[in-house]
Formats: structure tokens, C-alpha cells, sequence
């Protein structure tokens, strides 16, 4: 009778196992779509990665190589170029946490070595923020500087990776003359001299966050390196 | 209830915003840009179509005692699916939404939904009801992400539409402005509804 | 990194209160702002749920899900752990304070749903805190959200008596209020340069 039919639907037993099998079926599901794309999103984080690392030298290697600018941008000659150019290196003295103790260094053919790039990390308004910072040999000048990850308020904070800003770093001094150089912000308006960053209107928490890394950073690669400063 | 009127209905006439004022949370996080909008509102979109399907389909042998669970479980699978789609072929636009997605899972609209409909419905129905109200919220997102990204940045969908004699208004890209935009959309609706309610 | 817990508590109350700031947990802020006294129930609850999930999500997450390398199913678990702890501890009230249950229990099964318990989770694993550092983040959000709410109910009794346009009573003015408080909040930020 009725009775027994439903009697599966309403015993305790059946709560039970429906969840488990709801529970397994989307958990299968979502760990095949997991597999599937985690090798893709890897090697892409890492290509993303070695392609800013290779931008940041890009005009440095444009000029005292032969080679093609576009082609350092392409992304199938990516794994040539980064094999050709940089070469990756551990930092012998570690004295602080800004600066990751792996870096990067770029040279042209005959081993000159055109620049160092340092992972370098602080923290922001709102999380982590991770750049890449490129210097001349002697420390003196910074040949490029790029946030590669942060979590700042979109159209605000997260600026900080709008080329324009990017560029305001490229051959700003760093340690000159045994000194770290000093910066200030001024507004985005403003015309900005050797040691003025224009920040992001705005967003003064996260602008200055970025000079804090840049100047721990130069400080701890001074320390690293046994450079003297005052 | 033909397939239209589930439709408009979801979309529009019980829309999950304005008139049950759900989802606000997202609505007001992701949309001071207009593309961030989308792409949130195209995965709530995305999941409510797909979580309504599946919760109507088993809807007459889940247990009563296990109902809500079973509806977070299924909620929380197309998210991470979303989730995952977005980080695989959209990188930076996962950067920007960053925990926002993973919030989808929390989206009153989409357990409201489960509960107001798909429980009780066909799957094709509980499909459509999802397409509307995935939609509807949509809209609202794109409406108020066009205002707050046009006087905040002078662009629309990342194009520059006002030129740099605009000054920017810094309190459309900040927090507060989506609270009063929101609130003005539900009172030119509400009137709107008012008068067409008693007129 | 290496913030002060204590810091961060203040910090989560005032420069980035989780509601205010983050825009979480606003279903629930928005319906039960009518009383102050529900509010204060529903407050103080989130605030015990907040803390003590965020705590069990933490070991689940750094004991778990890293070692088993199942992070991609943090959000269903996450959830799972904040749906089944509030059902516990319904359970538990019921059974051992039958008049706090009175009292609260009818907000518990709200929790589930406050989106505030599931991002302050979220954020949480993103920041990379520790497990002081989490107790402290978490106690600190569900006191902000108390205050928040506490605040928006004690205004919208002041307001009940005064004159409101039709289309914006309810939901409206309290979305113009708390954007006033969310811009007030505003000038709190940059006291604590906090992550």
C-alpha cells in the first residue's frame, strides 16, 4: 500500500545517503574541472610572471642587444628570450622580509649583466602587495618598477598598475652617493621632480605603501649586499 | 504562468533588488566598475539558471530535514565552477573580484530562489525564473555602475567617454556613493510602482 | 604578516568595519534594524558565530583542505562548517538556556545566510593571518557589525516618528543612512594602516 512505498523516502537512512550522494557527485564534478585547468592556470601565473620580469628590462635590452622589442613581447618567444637574458639567483645574505631571497638577473650575450630584479613585497591598504623591482648594477638607479599582485580598491588602490604610475619609477635614482634617495608624494596634477612620485588621487594609503616597499627595499638590498649607506 | 511571465516577473516585477531588496551586498561592492559588473552579474546569472535546474530536478526526493544544505551544497558547486571558469581564462578579471565571487555562494538571491521557486516548480520553469532573476540583478548592477563609473571616471566599460576636464568624483568610486544611488533607484521605482499600483 | 592583533581588532570595528567598508552581512542588517533590542540579540549572536567559526574554518582550512590540496573546495566546506556550527549551537541553547534561546534563537538560523560569516572567512585566508590574528579579526568584524546595526536601529526609531517620502520608507532610508555612516567611517581610515 502506500504505506511501504514511501517508507524508504521517509526513514532516517535516506537523509543520510541522499546527502552523500549529492555530496560526491559535485565534489567528483568539481575536482575533474579542477584538474583539468590547474596546469593551465600554473603555467600561466609562471608566464605571466617571467613576462614581467622580462618587460621590465625591455628598452635596457632593446638598446645593448639586437634585439626586436615586439619580440620580447611575444609570448611564444617567451621561453627563449627568458633563457637567453635572465638567470635566477639567490640572495647569499638575507637581513630582512621585503625583498625575496630569490632574484633575477639580466645580462646580454658575453655575460654583461645589464640589472638585477628583486621580488619585493609590504603590505597595502587592504592585503599584500607584490612587485618587481628592476635596478641598474650598481644599485644607483631603478631601471623599472611593477606591482604585479595586489588586492586594492578597484579604480582606487588598485592603480598602482596603470602604466602611468608604473612609469614614474622607471630611472628614478635609489642609492646614490651612499644615500637611499627619498621620495614624497605630490598630487596627480602636479609636475613631479627627481624624488616626487604623483600619486593616485585618492588613494594616499596605498601610493605611499608603495615608497615604503621601494625604500625597504632599498635599504634591506644595501644590507643584502653590504652596500655602505648613510 | 506562461514561460514569458516567469520571466518578466523575476526580471522585473518581483526583481530581486529593488523589490526584495536582496543581493545587496554584491550590489554594492563590485559595481563602481562597469565591467566588474558584468561579470559578476553574468555569474549570478550563470549559477542561479544551473543551481534552480538542479534543485528542481531532484526537488522531489530531497528530504525535507536536509533541504537547506542540499541547496547551499549545489549553490556553493556552480560557484566554485564560476570561480574556477573565471581564473582559468580571465585572470585579472578574477584579481578584481577577488573574494566577491566566492560571495556569489551567500547571495540571498540565490538561496531566496531556491527556496521560492525551484523547490516548488518544473525545472524548465525553475530555469527561466533563474535566467530572469539573474538578469533582473544584472540590470541594477549596470545601472549603477554606469553613474558611479561615468562621474567616478569619466569612462564607461573601461572607454573614455568624459575627457580630462572632468574632475573625477572620488565618492562614486568609494563605498558610500553605491548605498544613496541604490537607495534613489528604489524610491523612482517605488513611485513608480505606486502610482501605477493605484492609478 | 606581522600585525597586532589587538590593532587589528580596533581596526576591523572602525577602518574597515566589515559592513561598512566591505558591504557585508546586509540582508540581515537591513531586516532586523527595526528594534534596537532585536538588533542587539541578532548583534551579539553574530558576534559568537563569527568568532567561533572563523576559528573552526581557520584549523579546517590549515589542517584540511592545504594538506589534502582540496583548497578549490574551501567555499563549500567553509559553509558546510558555519551551517553545521549553527545548527550545534542551536541545538545547544535550546537544550541547556532555554530563555536565551527565546531571546535569540529565531536570529540563529539567520546567521547561516549573513554573508558577513562567510567573507570575514574569506578574507581571512586571503590576508593570510594566523590563528590570533584571525580570533582577533573575527571578534573585532562581528563587534563593528553590532555596532553597525545597533546604530542603524536606533536611528530608524528616531526617524519612525518623522516624516519619510513613501517610495523611500524601509529599505530606502536605511541605505541613505548607512551610506552617512559609511562615509562617516570614512574619515576613520588612515588611523591604522592594517591589512
Amino acid at each position: 500500500m502506500s504505506k511501504e512505498k514511501t517508507s524508504f523516502l521517509d526513514s532516517s537512512i535516506y537523509p543520510v545517503l541522499f546527502m552523500l550522494i549529492v555530496t560526491v557527485v559535485f565534489v567528483g564534478v568539481l575536482s575533474i574541472l579542477y584538474r583539468s585547468t590547474e596546469k593551465g592556470i600554473e603555467t600561466n601565473k609562471k608566464q605571466t610572471y617571467q613576462m614581467q620580469i622580462l618587460s621590465l628590462f625591455a628598452d635596457t635590452l632593446a638598446v645593448t642587444t639586437n634585439v626586436n622589442k615586439e619580440k620580447l613581447a611575444n609570448i611564444t618567444s617567451l621561453n627563449d628570450n627568458y633563457q637567453r637574458f635572465i638567470s635566477e639567483k639567490n640572495l647569499a645574505k638575507v637581513t630582512g622580509i621585503a625583498v625575496n631571497p630569490k632574484f633575477y638577473v639580466a645580462s646580454a650575450e658575453k655575460g654583461k649583466v645589464l640589472g638585477f630584479c628583486f621580488d619585493v613585497t609590504g603590505s597595502g591598504l587592504w592585503g599584500t602587495m607584490h612587485g618587481l623591482l628592476a635596478v641598474t648594477p650598481d644599485f644607483k638607479n631603478i631601471i623599472n618598477f611593477v606591482i604585479y599582485d595586489q588586492m586594492e580598491t578597484p579604480g582606487l588602490g588598485a592603480r598602482v598598475e596603470e602604466s602611468w604610475f608604473k612609469a614614474q619609477f622607471a630611472g628614478k635614482p635609489l642609492i646614490v652617493n651612499n644615500t637611499i634617495s627619498n621620495y614624497t608624494l605630490i598630487p596627480e596634477e602636479a609636475q613631479p621632480t627627481e624624488t616626487q612620485i604623483k600619486q593616485i588621487t585618492g588613494a594616499t594609503i596605498t601610493s605611499s605603501s608603495v615608497l615604503k616597499i621601494i625604500q625597504a627595499s632599498a635599504i634591506e638590498l644595501s644590507n643584502d649586499f653590504g652596500l655602505k649607506t648613510k | 504562468m506562461t514561460k514569458k511571465d516567469i520571466f518578466l516577473t523575476s526580471a522585473l516585477k518581483e526583481n530581486s533588488v529593488w523589490r526584495q531588496i536582496l543581493g545587496i551586498c554584491s550590489s554594492l561592492a563590485v559595481t563602481n566598475l562597469m565591467m566588474n559588473s558584468l561579470i559578476m552579474g553574468l555569474g549570478v546569472t550563470f549559477s542561479l539558471i544551473f543551481s534552480n535546474l538542479t534543485i528542481s530536478a531532484i526537488r522531489n526526493y530531497t528530504p525535507r530535514s536536509v533541504r537547506m544544505m542540499v541547496q547551499t551544497l549545489i549553490i556553493g558547486a556552480y560557484v566554485i565552477i564560476v570561480d574556477i571558469y573565471l581564473r582559468a581564462t580571465l585572470p585579472d578579471v578574477s584579481k578584481q573580484l577577488g573574494p566577491y565571487v566566492g560571495l556569489i555562494i551567500t547571495n540571498c538571491i540565490l538561496m531566496g530562489r531556491a527556496e521560492a521557486f525551484a523547490a516548488k516548480n518544473a525545472p524548465v520553469d525553475s530555469m527561466i525564473d533563474g535566467l530572469g532573476a539573474g538578469l533582473g540583478y544584472t540590470l541594477v548592477l549596470l545601472t549603477l555602475a554606469s553613474i558611479r563609473e561615468l562621474f567616478g571616471f569619466g569612462s564607461l566599460f573601461g572607454i573614455q567617454i568624459l575627457g580630462s576636464w572632468w574632475t573625477k568624483w572620488s565618492i562614486m568610486v568609494m563605498a558610500p556613493s553605491a548605498f544613496f544611488l541604490l537607495a534613489a533607484m528604489i524610491w523612482l521605482i517605488n513611485n513608480k510602482y505606486y502610482k501605477l499600483k493605484t492609478g | 604578516m606581522h600585525i597586532n592583533p589587538f590593532i587589528l581588532f580596533w581596526a576591523a570595528i572602525f577602518t574597515s568595519n566589515v559592513l561598512l567598508t566591505n558591504f557585508l552581512g546586509m540582508c540581515s542588517y537591513l531586516s532586523v534594524s527595526r528594534e534596537v533590542e532585536s538588533a542587539f540579540g541578532l548583534g551579539i549572536a553574530v558576534v559568537f558565530v563569527l568568532t567561533l567559526t572563523c576559528a573552526l574554518n581557520w584549523l579546517v582550512y590549515y589542517f584540511l583542505l592545504v594538506p589534502l590540496g582540496i583548497i578549490y573546495l574551501q567555499y563549500i566546506i567553509f559553509i558546510i562548517v558555519i551551517a553545521a556550527t549553527v545548527q550545534l549551537l542551536e541545538l545547544l541553547i535550546e537544550r541547556f538556556a532555554p530563555a536565551l534561546y527565546y531571546t535569540l534563537g529565531i536570529f540563529l538560523p539567520l546567521i547561516t545566510v549573513n554573508c558577513a560569516i562567510f567573507g570575514v572567512a574569506l578574507f581571512m585566508i586571503i590576508r593570510n593571518y594566523n590563528f590570533i590574528q584571525t580570533i582577533a579579526y573575527a571578534a573585532g568584524s562581528g563587534f563593528g557589525w553590532m555596532m553597525a546595526i545597533l546604530m542603524l536601529a536606533g536611528i530608524r526609531t528616531k526617524i519612525k516618528e518623522r516624516f519619510v517620502p513613501t517610495g523611500l520608507q524601509g529599505a530606502g532610508i536605511s541605505l541613505i543612512v548607512t551610506g552617512i555612516m559609511a562615509l562617516a567611517f570614512v574619515g576613520f581610515s588612515g588611523i591604522v594602516n592594517v591589512q
